[in-house]
């Protein structure tokens, strides 16, 4: 549900991340949060599923978090976010409470490279919002994890294009995926498993 | 399933000009509305155009893979005959079903709810098929309307609406021609 107490926190974070951008916080600082019209489209995305398992690599301060919860709620769902950044995770834990929704999201402190492969759990929906160069690797990491009909959502393949023009490019050649390019803000890869890798 | 069958009726249509109008709608709307499909259990959907059935190939296929089914309705008799003969050759006439008629007066008859529509129909019923489909859908459903950025002009208003509905969350994707996606958020306007 997109409820008040989500709303209140989504427009407050969209308001700090415009502030931030505005005196010129330095880029690893800022929280670097997905555009709203992205987190509309994720809302979208996961809001008709039931019982939809997402994963997010890059949970951040929760702003996409928050999208994502919001729309699995609907059907039972669940949000399990990877953050690395101590500073990030503190800011996270306080605006999913503020926002009420963490019986719906979790969120697994440490390095994605160390947590994910500990975990066991099948996946409808990977959100993949990390350090660029990283974007392969978390990938492959998760590709296990995910059965057919499952949807791999990848952020700023455009306005990343190097180096994530390649991700773009594996993902499409790979005949186990449908695989499209949506050019929202910085730019979505989606990929659909077709069959198990 | 996005098996050879379909993979082969796709490519055949896309051959001589893979962009609108030969193609209801080109390939990477196709590819979209399969990815947004694709993960639902039971997708019931309702495609509002269904041309010769290139974008009912990709929303059937996509369907198929968790149970769903596709009820398309196409008015005119000769573009609903290539639509019959395009759907049994790629293998789905057990998930796409074709309503023939005109969609304003068949859309209020349609018995259930889906889960997902898809409007690609003449600008100007946007607003009217959009009133007539939104009783038949319940939270979370998705209503997809193509050609909001080719056609803006006409369909400015459609978006604004959507955008402007507290009981949806809509965003316009710059996919292809432009799709609005409005998820419904509570049953009744």
């Amino acid at each position: 549900m997109l409820d008040d107490r989500v709303r209140a926190v989504l427009a407050r974070l969209e308001a700090e991340d415009a502030k931030e951008r505005e005196e010129g916080v330095a880029r690893e600082l800022r929280a670097r949060q997905v555009a709203r019209t992205t987190g509309q489209f994720l809302f979208g995305l996961v809001a008709p599923q039931w019982d939809c398992e997402v994963l997010e690599i890059g949970g951040s301060r929760g702003y996409s978090s928050i999208w994502l919860g919001a729309g699995v709620r609907y059907f039972g769902g669940r949000v399990l976010s990877l953050e690395a950044d101590p500073a990030k995770v503190e800011a996270w834990r306080l605006n999913v409470a503020e926002a009420g929704l963490e019986e719906t999201v979790e969120l697994i402190d440490g390095d994605a490279f160390e947590t994910l492969p500990q975990i066991q759990d099948v996946f409808d929906v990977v959100f993949i919002d990390a350090e660029k160069d990283d974007y392969e690797r978390l990938f492959q990491l998760a590709r296990d994890k995910v059965e057919p009909g499952a949807l791999f959502v990848a952020d700023n393949v455009l306005s990343h294009a190097d180096p994530l023009a390649e991700y773009s490019k594996a993902r499409q050649a790979d005949p186990t995926l449908e695989s499209v390019t949506v050019p929202l803000d910085r730019g979505l890869e989606l990929s659909v498993v077709l069959s198990d890798a | 399933m996005l098996d050879s069958r379909a993979r082969g009726v796709l490519a055949r249509l896309e051959r001589a000009t893979p962009q609108p109008p030969a193609v209801s709608v080109p390939p990477e709307t196709g590819r979209f509305l399969f990815a947004l499909i694709a993960p639902h259990t039971g997708c019931e959907v309702l495609e509002l155009g269904g041309g010769k059935g290139y974008s009912t190939i990709w929303l059937a296929a996509g369907a198929r893979l968790l149970g769903g089914t596709v009820r398309s309705i196409e008015r005119d008799p000769e573009i609903a005959e290539a639509w019959r003969e395009n759907i049994g050759e790629a293998g789905l006439e057990e998930t796409a079903r074709l309503i023939e008629g005109d969609a304003l007066d068949v859309t209020p008859k349609l018995d259930g709810r889906f889960d997902l529509v898809f409007i690609d129909a003449a600008d100007r019923f946007y607003e009217k098929l959009f009133q007539l489909v939104r009783p038949k859908l319940g939270v979370g459903a998705l209503v997809v309307a193509d050609n909001v950025l080719s056609r803006r002009e006409f369909l400015a208003a459609y978006v604004d609406a959507r955008q402007a509905d507290p009981t949806l969350v809509s965003v316009t994707v710059p996919v292809g021609e432009g799709l609005e996606l409005s998820v419904v958020l509570s049953e009744t306007t």
